[in-house]
């Protein structure tokens, strides 16, 4: 995984995340799109708080029995790093409080 | 088929627009499609679409700012709890107007350029624009909205992919779309005088891979155009599927072309609910999901994920609606009608009228 563990994330100022009947929704600045599997439960621990390496803590305690989880879980990330839906804090950087 | 939720709203907000660019997808007859949405009528639509499971908001046109009633529309929208996102080619629209359009919870702003600098931008916008819209595009950093800068690309402007990514680095844009011209509506006419060769465009791609792998900048779209590639885009991601376009004339459409496909019915919001617009219209229903598809479609691994295409190219150029796209090399009218095209050539262009 290319992201550090200690790094921490935040999602976007530019992004929302909505809880719908038939899942979660990412909303970006130029469209929206659904969130297949655990995506958005991994986008709740993020705007939780904490490092790439609690996210994955928690994920590892969620599904112990997840044979490739730490390498679906990096890719996750990176992908939506790559789409601007999260952005990653500077080492001293205070995340932003959900508004 | 049973109409899928959609997720995002297309809000055609007027065809007016004081640009003139050549590669317009508007319809070639829009001055004949009357206004019909009222602020008020608009602010039902977005109630309805959110309440339909839509979640964005695209406030476009022609250009949405031609519309004196635009802060109306948005705050509408905002409290129909959609997220605003305005497609704006930067004028009439000015900085104060976009600050209140912030203040009333706007979130994102896509601003096109036509070329890298003023000479070339306004030569093909037809107008004096460029400085306008740059200055648009710092205020919009400034005021904490998310930035978009999009450059359409043609044969005119594709050597100054280079410069464009320059720009937008320095303006600090968010994402940045090349989007490679549509050959619908103005820009089907003027199609000889617009399309690229493969050199400009291999030439391009270089340029965009370069600039990915380079650290910081705003995220870079940029796809082949389809008479360069060997398979169709999925249009809209599905005709009826994930967007609702409602055009100016208050029309419910999978995309802003349908409503030129003769035969096709489609209904309008003015006169019944966006629901039951987007789940029962004749027009509405005809291409959703597959069934409807002829071969080499229908059995084709790729139909769920291409959806055969765009059906107003498929009508276009071939003149039935229900052919496979013919951008698509399975399509067996792929090397008359796309290849043949790739060497016309003309000078000149109509502008947009």
């Amino acid at each position: 995984m290319g992201l550090e563990e200690t790094r921490r994330l935040q999602l976007s100022k530019h992004a929302d995340l909505k809880t719908r009947a038939e899942g979660d929704i990412l909303v970006l600045p130029e469209r929206a799109m659904r969130i297949g599997g655990s995506g958005g439960e991994i986008l709740r621990l993020v705007i939780e708080g904490g490092s790439v390496g609690s996210i994955l803590e928690t994920m590892r305690d969620r599904y112990p029995d997840s044979a490739d989880l730490e390498s679906e879980v990096g890719v996750y990330l990176e992908e939506m790093l790559e789409n601007g839906a999260l952005v990653q804090l500077d080492v001293d950087e205070e995340p932003r409080s959900a508004s | 088929m049973k109409a899928p939720t959609p997720l995002n709203l297309i809000a055609e907000l007027t065809y007016r627009c004081p640009l003139q660019c050549p590669f317009c997808s508007n319809p070639i007859d829009f001055a004949m499609r009357r206004e019909a949405l009222s602020a008020d009528d608009w602010g039902r639509v977005f109630d309805q679409a959110s309440r339909l499971g839509v979640v964005h908001v695209g406030l476009t046109g022609g250009e949405p700012s031609a519309r004196q009633d635009l802060e109306e529309i948005l705050e509408r929208a905002v409290a129909a709890d959609l997220y605003t996102h305005l497609v704006t080619a930067g004028v009439p629209l000015d900085a104060p107007r976009l600050e209140e359009l912030a203040l009333l919870g706007l979130r994102s702003v896509q601003i096109s350029i036509q070329d890298a600098n003023a000479e070339a931008s306004d030569r093909i916008a037809g107008t004096e624009s460029f400085e306008r819209k740059i200055a648009l595009c710092e205020k919009t950093r400034e005021l904490g909205l998310a930035l978009t800068l999009n450059c359409v690309l043609h044969r005119e402007n594709l050597a100054s992919v280079p410069d464009v990514i320059a720009l937008a680095r320095r303006l600090n844009a968010d994402c940045l779309e090349l989007a490679n011209t549509q050959y619908h509506g103005w820009a089907l006419r003027n199609r000889a005088a617009l399309m690229p060769s493969r050199e400009q465009l291999v030439e391009a791609n270089g340029a965009v891979e370069d600039a990915r792998s380079q650290a910081g900048g705003p995220r870079i779209l940029f796809a082949l155009p389809d008479y360069f590639s060997d398979r169709p885009k999925p249009c809209m991601s599905g005709w009826g599927r994930l967007a609702i376009v409602v055009d100016p004339t208050g029309l419910v459409l999978p995309c802003h072309e349908a409503a030129t496909l003769p035969g096709l019915e489609f209904w309008n919001a003015n006169a019944r609910t966006l629901e039951e617009c987007w789940t029962a219209s004749p027009g509405m229903q005809a291409f959703r999901g597959t069934e409807w598809m002829l071969e080499p479609c229908r059995s084709c691994p790729d139909r769920e994920k291409d959806f055969g295409g765009c059906r107003c190219q498929a009508f276009r150029l071939l003149g039935d609606a229900r052919r496979t796209d013919p951008a698509c090399a399975l399509s067996p009218d792929h090397e008359r009608v796309i290849v043949a095209a790739r060497e016309e050539t003309v000078e000149k262009w109509l502008p947009r009228r």
